[in-house]
């Protein structure tokens, strides 16, 4: 099990309501997974990632994450967890601009102390990897959507993290540069990777091995196929 | 990891180009203001500390109630040494220049009246350690008329030739012989020379016959052993000089300065040379730290601004495992870098705009020449680096990575937002630094207006006091008065801007009381048009015969209004009243007129008594009342009659209100520093204030355009625009007006005479601050009520 979600709920106070953004969530998701969740816009799908994330609280339930109950944590330990076993991948990709595809990509390891022999030879491998040798000194403005989110995937990567969380990765792509990104993350799979994704799609939804729907904060089972 | 916080940096500089430029233009024009303030105040808190035992030196001085007198007898050195043994030595310096106008010194043609002659006893250099170019320093000033020049007055009489064992003739009598050559005095000496003389060559002879309580025109420097305490050695002198009879109201009370002490904290009587005060050095560093504040408003304010821009940064960096302490790493290097990139700018600029600092400051600082200046003001500049890098770190790495990704970040705003309160604070700092310019510019205006009951327009004042000359001053004068260009003329004894007190005058009831005393010829009160309110005619009638000796002259006197309320008599009951003044014969004379007050010392001091006598001998001045505006001619004229008559005695002249204003300038310098320094703190707040005003008008943009779609007037969009930022104009008053009004009133209160802080001074300062907010916000605010509305939607 690489993690569980018993009872989970987060709400804001809103005029002395309180809104729910996820209401009584149980979740389990086996190390190698392929998990997409689909839902409304507004169902709280991004909320749930960054529960998992470890990016944000929530205010009831249990959260196991390996051998560690997540909900017990002090901020800095949370925070320790999600950088050694969690990579992200966002819509807009959000790299930094000022950075180029290489220094990108060799972020993530100077913030985790590699040496710098190493960093190079885990960017270098990376840009192999991904087919992005010949991008490595542009700046992410150069870049095309696509390959922008090649990169973002390849740092969301680079760690070697358990699990990568992805919101609505292909949001902002066509549907060429959509399939190429989750061909990638089903080959990823293959090696061992577990995913959870966001998608509106229903074709990518199906490169995963469970869908998950959401809708008002809560799952919902659906008997489809 | 510093190579990419530092890559980071540079890349964040140029992304944010606006932001960078302003705090780099900002911190620039400050660090080059705090650099100048910063060595003129070092320079300040250096004097008199290059003497080697500069701890063990001291100044004697007379020193009672808050007063001092600084110059003090001859005799007294003998005395200290000879009976105290804690004293390790002793020097005397007489200035010469003190005791009688310019003194002539030529070099065959070469023939300068400008010198600062100094006597001094032979230890001179064994206790000021002045380097010397030539000469043995235990030698050089012992024998009779030898002479020690600087290196300029050297170069100045003998070019590049060896000067030592040439000779220099002093008022065409004296041959001086040149034993040494002392290199350039530095500026933070207290007191200066361009001739070093030995005490031998004294032009009154055996100077140490002359009696304990006389011939107070000495000064005293005494160096007591390591180690000795000064306060006992104080008791001691004390014990020594007991009893000595002076010829004016002082106790004989005597203390010591520690010569690194003098430049500072002394502004006694007779002081060598005019003093600095620790208050201008505490004024300086004051507006140095709130220039500095002000430029670190606009670097944290412009962090603000683009907070919102940044804050996506740090919550991508967090997610990809940065953490808090990283991200501050990464922010002060980005203020470390501004600031050191101010800081090379502001270096070479201040090479560029150094003649000008010194012709403000009067002081002229190399920077280079002080390998700790630099060490210690860049370490300074990295201190400011670091804090104004932290604040922006500290909120802006809080933010928590979630908010980020749910872009929940751009709808609520940021906790971080202290514009508002930082942009008060520099309005505050504004208005206080043009309140005070205000203020100090309008004392200096009313010092110069003043009605100082006397006319000192187009008055002449000549240097009359030569030996040579006593005999033909009454010819001089009357060759004068009979040109028509000159309206009038007058002898006396000193300069009436400036008379000291410390005269005692016995009254007819056998009271004491302390006076101001000169002496005058009747045509004092014409030439400087001062109201006679009694006894004119008899005034009138005062004849002035300089061959009736001392003994016998018969003493009257005139004096004005303050006397009278001191003797607590009219005016005409006054006349006829006999009174003493101790010095001179000492005979009982009669007052025989009464005058106006009018202002004989500066006016930091109340008028005070003032007693007039018509005693020849004292004689120094011929003042000279001019008729026309044509001084060139008319100077030409007193210059022709100088010379017939006085021959080449030096013509050494000024003009009355010159001297009025020497009074002042000090006062004059800083209202001019004070000036300069708003001037600066206003331009680098208006730098700051124009950044904010681009990211306020660029927040407001769809704003404005759907306004505008709604159809406002341009005015009425400007008007929106530039509300939020006038509240905090008005504010930043509010709190100023008092604080302002407190510290200017202080201020003034060094002032016997002084303007009244009234309330349009703090309108006007006020109306200052908010014009300059307004014009400029106004222009992007403009630019923005302008545009075309449908652009500014279209972007959304
Ligand atoms: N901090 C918050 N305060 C108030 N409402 C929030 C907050 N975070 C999220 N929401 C709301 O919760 C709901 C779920 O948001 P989100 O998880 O982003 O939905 P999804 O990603 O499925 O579109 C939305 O209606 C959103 O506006
Ligand atoms: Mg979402």
């Amino acid at each position: 099990m690489l993690l569980q979600l018993n009872n989970i709920f987060k709400w804001v106070n809103s005029g002395g309501q309180r809104i729910f953004l996820l209401k009584d969530l149980n979740l389990e998701v086996e190390e190698g997974e392929f998990i997409s969740v689909m839902g409304p816009s507004g169902s709280g799908k991004s909320t749930l990632l960054n529960v998992i994330g470890m990016l944000d609280n929530f205010d009831e339930g249990e959260y196991h994450f390996l051998d560690e109950s997540v909900h017990n944590l002090k901020e800095k330990h949370r925070a320790n967890l999600y950088k050694e076993y969690i990579g992200f991948v966002f819509q807009s990709y959000h790299l930094l601009d000022e950075l180029t595809v290489k220094e990108n990509l060799e972020m993530p390891l100077l913030y985790k102390k590699y040496k710098s022999s190493e960093r190079k030879a885990m960017v270098a491998d990376m840009l192999d990897r991904f087919n992005i040798v010949g991008k490595k000194d542009l700046f992410p403005a150069q870049l095309s959507g696509g390959q922008q989110q090649l990169v973002g995937v390849a740092r969301a990567l680079i760690a070697n993290p358990k699990l990568i969380l992805a919101d609505e990765p292909t949001g902002n792509l066509n549907s060429t540069q959509s399939k190429e990104i989750m061909e990638l993350f089903k080959q990823l799979n293959q090696e061992g990777v577990t995913i959870v994704q966001v998608t509106h799609s229903k074709k990518n939804a199906a490169y995963g091995s469970r869908i998950i729907n959401l809708l008002d904060g809560r799952r919902i089972i659906q008997n489809v196929t | 990891m510093l190579k990419n916080h530092f890559k980071s940096a540079f890349r964040n500089l140029i992304k944010y180009k606006v932001g960078s430029t302003i705090n780099v233009a900002g911190l620039t024009v400050a660090l080059l203001t705090t650099f100048v303030i910063y060595s003129w105040v070092k320079h300040e808190l250096s004097y008199d500390s290059m003497h080697e035992d500069s701890d063990q030196v001291y100044r004697l001085v007379i020193d009672q109630d808050d007063e001092q007198l600084i110059s003090l007898s001859p005799a007294i050195k003998t005395r200290l040494l000879d009976n105290i043994p804690e004293i390790e030595n002793s020097v005397r310096l007489f200035k010469a220049s003190v005791v009688g106008g310019k003194t002539k010194v030529a070099h065959e043609n070469k023939v300068f009246t400008n010198n600062e002659i100094v006597y001094t006893d032979e230890n001179f250099f064994s206790i000021f350690s002045f380097p010397l170019v030539y000469g043995d320093k235990n030698e050089i000033l012992k024998k009779p008329n030898a002479v020690v020049l600087t290196e300029e007055t050297a170069e100045k009489y003998f070019g590049s030739e060896d000067p030592v064992g040439k000779t220099l003739m002093v008022s065409n009598k004296n041959l001086l012989e040149v034993t040494g050559v002392v290199e350039s005095l530095p500026s933070n000496s207290h007191f200066h020379f361009d001739m070093l003389v030995s005490m031998k060559s004294h032009p009154w002879g055996n100077i140490d016959r002359t009696g304990l309580g006389s011939g107070y025109v000495y000064y005293n420097y005494i160096k007591i052993y390591k180690d000795s305490s000064p306060a006992s050695i104080i008791e001691k002198i004390n014990e020594q000089l007991a009893g000595i009879e002076l010829s004016w109201d002082w106790d004989p009370m005597f203390g010591l300065q520690p010569i690194k002490d003098i430049h500072l904290h002394s502004d006694g009587w007779g002081e060598f040379e005019a003093n600095g005060s620790m208050t201008f050095v505490y004024v300086f560093v004051s507006i140095g730290f709130l220039v500095l504040l002000i430029a670190a408003i606009n670097y944290i304010n412009m962090a603000a601004a683009y907070s919102l821009k940044r804050s996506k940064e740090i919550g991508i960096r967090k997610t990809i495992g940065a953490e808090r302490k990283q991200l501050i790493v990464g922010f002060l290097v980005e203020s470390l870098v501004v600031v050191l990139t101010a800081f090379i700018l502001a270096l070479f600029i201040n090479e560029l705009v150094k003649p000008a600092v010194h012709y403000i400051t009067g002081t002229s600082i190399n920077i280079w020449n002080n390998e700790y200046w630099i060490a210690q003001v860049f370490l300074c500049t990295l201190v400011l680096g670091v804090i104004i890098g932290f604040f922006p770190a500290l909120f802006l790495t809080r933010v928590s990575p979630s908010s980020l990704i749910t872009s929940k970040f751009t709808k609520t705003g940021t906790r971080f937002d202290f514009k508002n309160l930082l942009l008060t604070i520099q309005f505050c700092i504004s208005i206080f630094l043009i309140i005070g310019t205000i203020v100090v510019y309008n004392q200096m205006q009313y010092m110069q207006n003043k009605k100082l009951g006397y006319d000192k327009e187009q008055v002449f004042v000549l240097h009359t006091g030569y030996e040579n000359l006593k005999n033909k001053t009454e010819l001089l004068k009357q060759t004068l008065v009979g040109d028509s260009k000159i309206v009038n003329a007058s002898l006396l004894s000193q300069i009436p801007s400036n008379i000291s007190t410390g005269e005692g005058v016995n009254l007819p009831d056998g009271n004491r009381i302390e006076v101001s005393f000169m002496s005058v010829d009747k045509d004092f009160f014409r030439t400087l048009s001062v109201d006679i309110i009694e006894g004119e005619e008899r005034i009138g009638q005062v004849k002035i015969d300089p061959d009736i000796s001392e003994e016998n002259r018969k003493n009257q006197f005139v004096v004005n209004r303050s006397f009278l309320s001191k003797m607590e008599v009219n005016a005409e009951d006054a006349i006829n009243k006999n009174i003493v003044i101790r010095h001179g014969n000492m005979q009982p004379g009669p007052i025989i007129g009464v005058i106006d007050d009018f202002h004989f010392q500066s006016l930091h001091n109340p008028i005070g008594p003032l007693v007039l006598e018509f005693t020849p001998h004292n004689f120094q001045h011929l003042l000279v009342k001019l008729n026309t505006d044509d001084i060139k001619a008319t100077m030409g004229f007193i210059e022709n009659t100088w010379k017939n008559i006085a021959g080449d005695l030096p013509f050494d002249y000024q003009f009355l209100d010159e001297t009025y204003n020497a009074l002042y300038k000090e006062e004059t310098k800083v209202s001019y520093l004070i000036l300069t320094l708003s001037i600066i703190s206003i331009v680098i707040g208006s730098i700051g204030l124009f950044g904010l005003s681009l990211f306020f008008v660029e927040r407001k943009t769809k704003e404005i355009g759907i306004r505008k779609v709604m159809g406002a007037s341009v005015l009425k969009i400007f008007t929106i625009l530039t509300k939020s930022f006038t509240k905090w104009v008005l504010i930043a008053n509010i709190i100023t007006w008092p604080i302002g009004y407190y510290i200017m009133s202080r201020w003034l209160e060094n002032f016997a005479y002084k303007t009244t802080l009234s309330w349009w001074i703090f309108a006007l300062a006020g109306a200052i601050a908010m014009a300059i907010a307004l014009v400029t916000v106004s222009w992007q605010s403009f630019r923005a009520a302008i545009a075309n509305p449908v652009e500014s939607l279209r972007n959304e």
